[in-house]
């Protein structure tokens, strides 16, 4: 990462469509633009793709950073702008997959807590994408419900809807785990 | 245990943090500079047409003052004023002027007593007070020299020496000018060191053409300020018949265009192509053009892509289009003309005309530009555009050319070019100048 100083200088460089800028910005921020990217896609292709378009978004339009927000926030925002336009473009429809059964499952705590990070991530990516923004808009980001809609384009209720089933849907993915360590511990 | 929602999530974010992301990537990074670099030369590609006409204007005006002022200067050196002593006692004064195609001759003989006796003097003779520009306003008709003589002492017709290089003209035409020779001292047209007599001589026929019948020679004693009537021309002017094939011309021609289309937001063409024409009859001419254009322009307007069947997305929700922009539009075009040149006794050559134009778009780039209006959220898509021809347009022109050299023609032409067909191509409704340069054979 840059200190404040270099990064200032950095997105002046930028602004004036420096090369060297650039590559000093995206060498600082593309392992942390990933993980975002990660979040909203279904695969890593898809995720380096996402942060391409992103980076270049930065590149282009680093004139409308205009400070208010803090830079990370910004790239940040302009990270999950652009997943969100891809989730919009691949999927133009929610996804309207119901699940067989309808009930909460009970996770064990220590399932969840044990869990490795890399496998949460894998299951949330196998999330049907509209639930995969929405649970990534209001779990990880924090966004309202209504901010969600506004940004997928839909009702609060859909989003509302959206986060319940996301939610289920991987407290079903977690109890399967839950019941295959279960049969390995035996 | 059942665990909370609020749980559940923080959670999955606090697990998240953890994760690593994806090492940058050299390969990744030359893929986005590449892209960058791109992007650059599009933005670069749109000041072309901006930057590029302006240059066509500054030389082309460039090239205006310069023949401009060639021809002043070529006039300036063709009036020549010089001085050669015959003989000792005979001293002449000799002004040239050429005018277009009229040669204005001014000789003035001086015996060095007559010359002593101007120097003492403090005006001049009329002849070298006579500016040479104030000539031709003196002359009779064309392909005649027009000479003056002054103080030319009575009785002395003989000090006009044969050597005198003007003797061909001079010779048949001065010496019968029995006015003047025969004129006795003290007679009121006798030239006086303080007046002029102008002769009109018929021209040199190695400097005119066709030849001319040598006029009958004219005195006149302009200190009575009578003005001269002008004479007819020897020969009548004959026009050529009305059915002309022939003169053909070719020539390079360079296009700025302004396409016309709904709800433009920006836009230009810019092209250079080879054209060809024949008079047809007179003051018609037939001409034939092809022509590369590229054009970029932006729009909001998607109904002119629909009718090209040119596939809108729709990225849905609350995504409006903003509008849609191409930054290259390559296309061929074809065009046959007819114009009608006005004529008028005038360096420059108006005209008018009007012609039909097809147009070939070869394959380009769309891009889309979306915006949600309730959070701003934009949306960059991409399409291209397969290569068509459509429905040839109606075009008028109206333009002026001037001869730059014998077969050296520079013309200038605004056009309109607009297509009347359902399906009207982006390129087949626009407005603009050309500028061309033609040779004619």
């Amino acid at each position: 990462m840059l200190n404040k100083t270099e990064l200032e200088d950095v997105i002046r460089g930028c602004r004036k469509g420096d090369r060297y800028a650039q590559n000093r910005l995206y060498r600082a921020f593309h392992a942390w633009a990933s993980v975002i990217c990660l979040r909203y896609t279904h695969d890593a292709e898809a995720a380096r793709e996402c942060v391409q378009d992103g980076f270049f978004k930065v590149f282009t339009k680093i004139d409308k950073y205009g400070g208010d927000l803090s830079f990370e926030a910004w790239l940040k925002k302009v990270m999950i702008n652009t997943c969100i336009d891809r989730y919009r473009m691949k999927a133009k429809e929610p996804e309207t997959q119901e699940f067989s059964t309808i009930h909460d499952e009970i996770i064990q705590p220590e399932t969840l807590i044990n869990a490795d990070a890399d496998y949460l991530l894998h299951l949330v990516r196998r999330l049907p994408p509209a639930y995969q923004a929405t649970f990534n808009l209001f779990a990880v980001e924090g966004f309202e419900y209504q901010e969600i809609a506004d940004m997928l384009s839909v009702s609060v209720g859909s989003v509302k809807s959206n986060l319940s089933k996301a939610r289920q849907r991987l407290k079903e993915m977690l109890k399967e785990r839950q019941k295959e360590d279960a049969y390995a511990g035996q | 245990m059942l665990m909370q929602d609020n749980d559940f999530d923080k959670i999955f974010k606090h697990k998240f943090e953890q994760v690593p992301g994806a090492p940058y990537s050299e390969g990744n990074w030359s893929e986005l500079s590449q892209r960058m670099d791109e992007h650059g030369r599009r933005r670069q590609r749109w000041l072309i047409p901006v930057l590029l006409p302006l240059l066509g204007l500054l030389a082309g005006g460039n090239l205006f003052w310069w023949q401009q002022w060639r021809d002043a200067e070529h006039r300036f050196h063709a009036s020549t004023t010089g001085t050669t002593t015959v003989k000792n006692d005979t001293v002449i004064h000799r002004t040239v002027v050429y005018h277009f195609d009229t040669v204005y001759q001014q000789v003035t003989y001086l015996q060095p007593k007559m010359a002593l006796q101007q120097a003492s003097q403090a005006s001049v003779l009329p002849v070298s007070a006579t500016p040479p520009s104030a000539l031709p306003s003196l002359s009779a008709s064309n392909g005649t020299i027009l000479a003056s003589e002054s103080a030319v002492p009575a009785g002395q017709p003989e000090a006009v020496p044969n050597s005198f290089p003007l003797d061909t003209a001079q010779q048949a035409n001065s010496r019968p000018a029995p006015a003047l020779q025969q004129t006795p001292p003290g007679h009121g047209k006798m030239p006086t060191p303080d007046h002029t007599l102008v002769h009109k001589v018929p021209a040199d026929t190695s400097l005119l053409s066709p030849p001319q019948a040598a006029t009958a020679p004219a005195v006149t004693d302009t200190t009575e300020a009578t003005p001269i009537k002008e004479q007819e021309p020897a020969t009548k002017q004959v026009k050529s018949p009305f059915i002309t094939i022939g003169r053909p011309r070719i020539g390079a021609s360079a296009l700025l265009g302004i396409p016309n289309l709904p709800d433009k937001l920006s836009g230009a063409v810019l092209g250079g192509g080879i054209r060809a024409d024949i008079a047809i009859a007179r003051n018609f001419r037939l001409g034939a053009e092809v022509a590369y254009q590229q054009a970029s322009m932006k729009s909001e307007d998607t109904e002119i892509l629909e009718e090209l069947d040119i596939k809108i997305p729709k990225p849905g929700g609350d995504f409006y289009l903003k509008y849609w922009e191409t930054y290259f539009l390559p296309a061929f075009t074809y065009a046959l003309h007819l114009r009608y040149e006005i004529p008028l006794n005038s360096s420059w050559t108006p005209w008018i005309g009007a012609g039909v134009q097809a147009t070939t778009s070869l394959p380009f780039e769309i891009e889309f530009e979306f915006e949600n209006d309730v959070n701003n959220l934009e949306e960059h898509i991409e399409a291209s555009s397969e290569a068509e021809t459509g429905a040839p347009a109606g075009m008028l022109m109206a333009g002026a050319e001037c001869r730059l050299k014998t077969h050296l023609f520079f013309g200038v032409e605004g056009f309109l070019l607009h297509g009347f067909g359902e399906e009207p191509g982006l390129l087949d409704r626009q407005f603009g100048l050309k500028t061309s340069l033609m040779y004619k054979f």
